[in-house]
Parts: structure tokens; C-alpha cells; sequence
């Protein structure tokens, strides 16, 4: 089943402008939205929250629309934002009091499961807690009304190696039930090449791709070779080239055909998510600037 | 909504506490200021509690919070308008209680509530709470708080004159019961009003 599907999502800014953007995630997965800060990102999860209000397309979770049906779709949802936006002067506990009640599927045992796994203590107030003590609260307050789909907006920057692989194995515990997903935008990619099923890459506001991230490694290579390699329009292979004195490093969309052209006169590596946004991001801002 | 209201009452408690010394203060401060008195301090206690509320919210980003939890914008909107009748309600049983007591103990400054003072304190607060609401919502609480504190000042500079009001003509030929409802029908009609454009402009704010 279709969990989240966007479909020509539109919102039109002063200075910045999300055209057509679309793109689906079923059930049972997890995507990475992933793109360079100012991209869109978080300006689409707001449209998928109805936090700001769209200017044109369609958003809809489990098959309905998400400011009709909002409030119960909003039940299943869980919803982890790049701040914790809490009430800084409460404990957790206080603030769970004020959370909890909204939901009709709130479960406290799971949530004191979260609280331990996490080492959180209710009786800490939010301001005292850290930036990575305050993501790990607002997972536990997100997953704990057994959410069947998990959004998070940028949720590992600024967490340290250790909380980020916590956040990752318990992603990765989630989607064990087919009926949950996650949608997670960071611009950490490597988070990503651990725990993504699929990839949508944003930049300056349109959709680049919309792939399985296993369809993305296998069609995508990293290429090195000498200069003399680029002859005879070879570099069209390319999503992009960089040079330098010694040679090439390029991303070529068609691993088989380069390697059907270069042989072992080049030296081919498997490409990551970081490899994908950095050459479509710098090929796309170069189309924009000519 | 019953949630929202007990988010609204229970996320601030030391400042609602703190109101409601203000309230308790200011009667016995303000104590020979007659029919106007519940008016008065009601209003300001109304005012410190709904500010601090508005700007904790804003300074925390609440919105973003309560937008994503299962709750209508429009839920979110009237629990502010019912804050300001539970804190209505919840300061003249305050005011009764310590007027009878007063009374017991032949203190006698503060004067027993007749329902045109309740509803005196009513119509103020709806004024006040009917005419921020909204501009809250639109430019925010930090940019909103001079409207508020004028209108609080002016709370304080029009209270003596509420007797010489009282004492027209055109009021004094009222009934106590009508004079009370004419000022209820006044608030709530400030409230319907105000509501609406809170709700609207709420509504069509990306956040």
C-alpha cells in the first residue's frame, strides 16, 4: 500500500518556489529525501504536515487527502521535527502529560520502553537536555502512539556518530513491520547508504529523481581514469566529470555502457548517495546558471 | 478541546500562579475602587497570564508542535478564547470567596459581586482578549504586546470612571439583570466576532 504520495506539489514563495514536485513511498520502507540546505525539503514536509498551505498538487497519506482527513491521519502519523519545539521551562514528563492525551493510540508502556532504551530522565527539564537527549525525547514521544509512518526532518544533524547509529538501528527495528515507514530528509547522506530503501533527491525546489536506492548503486558508477579517456564525447556519458592534473573522477547513470567503453583502462567504484547528490545537484545548479 | 484548555491552564503553571497572585494583590490594593474593582483586577490578571501565554508560545514555536499533533487549527484557536472564560470563571470564585469572607470578618472593602461587576469584568476582558487574539495571529505576540499593554493601561485609567458611568442616566434606568445581560451580549459578541477572525487568519497562516 501507497503510505505517503505527493503529486505535483506546488508552493510558490518570493524568493524560492517547489515545482511539481512528486514522488511516492509504500509501505513498508524507508525514504531518504535528502538535497542541499534551502532545497525544499523542509518546506515540503511542512506541506505533507498542512503546516503551510499548498499552492497547487495533491498530498495524500494511506490514499486521503491530508487537510481533509487531518486530523485522523494525523494519528498515524509521528512526526520528528529538526528542533524539538517544547516548552523549554517544562520536564518531560510535563510535556508528555500535554502530548499523550491527543492521541487515541497512545501506548505509555511503549513510551517508557523509548524512555530506557534512550536513558532519559522524566524529571530532567527540556532546556537542560542536549541536542541529541532532545531528537532522542522527540522520537520516543513520536513512535510511542504506534505510528504507522515516521517523518522526520533532519533529524540526525547535529547528533554525534554514537546517537545517530542508535537512530539508525531503531529505524531499521521499525521497519521490520511491513505496515510501517519512515520518510527522513537529511543532507547526512551517508545515514542514508545504511538504512534508505529509497532515494528522492530535491534541488532548488524540483524533484531530480525518485529511485530504490538499489536501483540507484546498480545503475550508477563512480569512474577514474586518465584524461585521455575523454575523447570522442565521452564526458555526455557523465552526470558529471571533475579533472585535475592526474586524471578524471566522474559519475556515469549507465555503469554497464562505461564499462562496455572504458574497460580496465578506467577503474570503476560503487557510487554513494553523498556521490549521487553531489553530481546531480552541481550538473542541475549548472544547467540553472546558463 | 477539553486537552487544549488543560494544555492551556497546566503548560504555564508558575505563571498562572503568578496571575493570580496579581488578581489576589491587586483587590486588596485596588480595594475602595467599588463596582469597578473585579473589572480591574480581573483584567489585569487576564492580561499577564494571556501575554505570557501568547509569548512562551511564540518563543517555543508551539504552533509547529500542535500542527503536528491530531488537533484542528480551529481547536487551537478557540481554546485561547475559552482560556479567557475559565479565567473569568475562576477569578470570580476567587472574588466571592473573599468577599463573603471579607464580609465575615468586617473587613467590608471588598464589596459582594452583583452580576452587572461580573459581567463588567466579562465585557473588559473580551475587549481586551477580542481585540489581541487576532492581531496575535497576524503579527505575532512580541509585536502585539504594546496593543495589550495600552489596553491594559487604559483599563487603569477608565476604572474610575465606571461609577460616574454607572451613574448616567441612560444606565442607571437599567435593571441590574438587563445592564448584565446588555454587557454579556456585548462580550460574547466581541468574542463571536474576534473568534471568527482569529480562526481566518489563523487558518490561512503557513507556519
Amino acid at each position: 500500500m501507497t503510505a505517503l504520495e505527493v503529486k505535483n506539489l506546488r508552493k510558490k514563495y518570493d524568493k524560492f518556489e517547489l515545482k511539481d514536485v512528486s514522488f511516492k513511498l509504500e509501505s513498508g520502507l524507508i525514504m531518504g529525501f535528502i538535497g542541499p540546505n534551502g532545497a525544499g525539503k523542509s518546506t515540503t514536509i511542512k506541506a505533507i504536515l498542512n503546516q503551510i498551505h499548498k499552492d497547487g498538487g495533491e498530498i495524500l497519506l494511506w490514499g486521503k487527502d491530508n487537510v481533509r482527513y487531518e486530523t485522523e491521519l494525523k494519528n498515524r502519523v509521528g512526526v520528528v521535527l529538526d528542533e524539538g519545539y517544547f516548552y523549554g521551562h517544562l520536564s518531560l514528563k510535563r510535556m508528555k502529560d500535554l502530548i499523550a492525551p491527543f492521541y487515541k493510540t497512545w501506548d505509555e508502556k511503549e513510551y517508557r520502553r523509548y524512555l530506557s532504551d534512550f536513558r532519559l530522565d522524566e524529571g530532567k527539564k527540556i532546556s537542560e537536555l542536549s541536542k541529541g537527549m532532545r531528537m532522542k525525547y522527540a522520537i520516543a514521544l513520536a513512535l510511542s502512539h504506534k505510528a504507522d509512518l515516521l517523518i522526520m526532518d533532519e533529524p540526525t544533524s547535529g547528533l554525534d556518530p554514537m546517537v545517530r547509529e542508535e537512530l539508525l538501528e531503531l529505524l531499521r527495528r521499525m521497519i521490520q513491520d511491513e505496515n510501517k515507514s519512515v520518510f527522513f530528509s537529511t543532507h547526512i547522506t551517508s545515514d542514508l547508504d545504511k538504512v534508505a530503501d529509497r532515494i528522492a533527491l530535491i534541488n532548488d525546489g524540483r524533484l531530480l529523481f525518485d529511485q530504490t536506492k538499489d536501483e540507484l548503486t546498480e545503475r550508477h558508477a563512480i569512474v577514474k581514469g586518465p584524461l585521455s579517456l575523454l575523447t570522442d564525447g565521452a564526458e555526455s556519458m557523465f552526470v558529471g566529470v571533475r579533472k585535475n592534473g592526474y586524471g578524471f573522477e566522474a559519475l556515469t547513470g549507465d555503469a554497464a555502457a562505461a564499462r562496455r567503453r572504458f574497460g580496465d583502462q578506467a577503474v570503476f567504484e560503487r557510487s554513494t548517495v553523498e556521490d549521487l547528490m553531489l553530481y546531480y545537484v552541481r550538473r542541475d545548479n549548472d544547467a540553472l546558471a546558463h | 478541546m477539553l486537552w487544549l484548555i488543560k494544555k492551556e491552564l497546566t503548560a504555564n503553571v508558575r505563571y498562572m500562579l503568578v496571575g493570580f497572585g496579581i488578581f489576589l494583590a491587586y483587590l486588596f490594593i485596588f480595594a475602595d475602587n467599588g463596582a469597578g474593582l473585579f473589572m480591574l483586577c480581573l483584567t489585569i490578571c487576564v492580561y499577564s497570564i494571556l501575554a505570557t501565554n501568547m509569548s512562551l508560545d511564540e518563543r517555543y514555536q508551539i504552533d509547529r508542535l500542535l500542527t503536528v499533533l491530531p488537533i484542528r487549527r480551529r481547536d487551537v484557536v478557540l481554546s485561547k478564547y475559552l482560556l479567557v472564560f475559565v479565567l473569568f470563571a475562576l477569578c470570580l470564585a476567587v472574588y466571592v470567596v473573599l468577599s463573603l469572607a471579607s464580609a465575615a470578618v468586617g473587613y467590608g472593602r471588598i464589596p459582594p459581586i452583583t452580576f452587572p461587576a461580573a459581567m463588567l469584568g466579562l465585557f473588559a476582558v473580551n475587549l481586551y482578549s477580542g481585540v489581541t487574539l487576532p492581531l496575535c495571529y497576524k503579527f505575532g505576540a512580541q509585536a502585539t504586546r504594546y496593543v495589550g499593554l495600552a489596553l491594559f493601561l487604559a483599563a487603569f485609567a477608565l476604572s474610575p470612571l465606571i461609577p460616574r458611568i454607572a451613574g448616567t442616566a441612560a444606565i442607571s434606568s437599567l435593571t441590574d439583570g438587563a445592564l448584565g445581560l446588555l454587557l454579556l451580549i456585548g462580550a460574547l459578541v466581541m468574542h463571536g466576532v474576534s473568534f471568527a477572525l482569529s480562526n481566518a487568519l489563523y487558518a490561512a497562516k503557513d507556519l
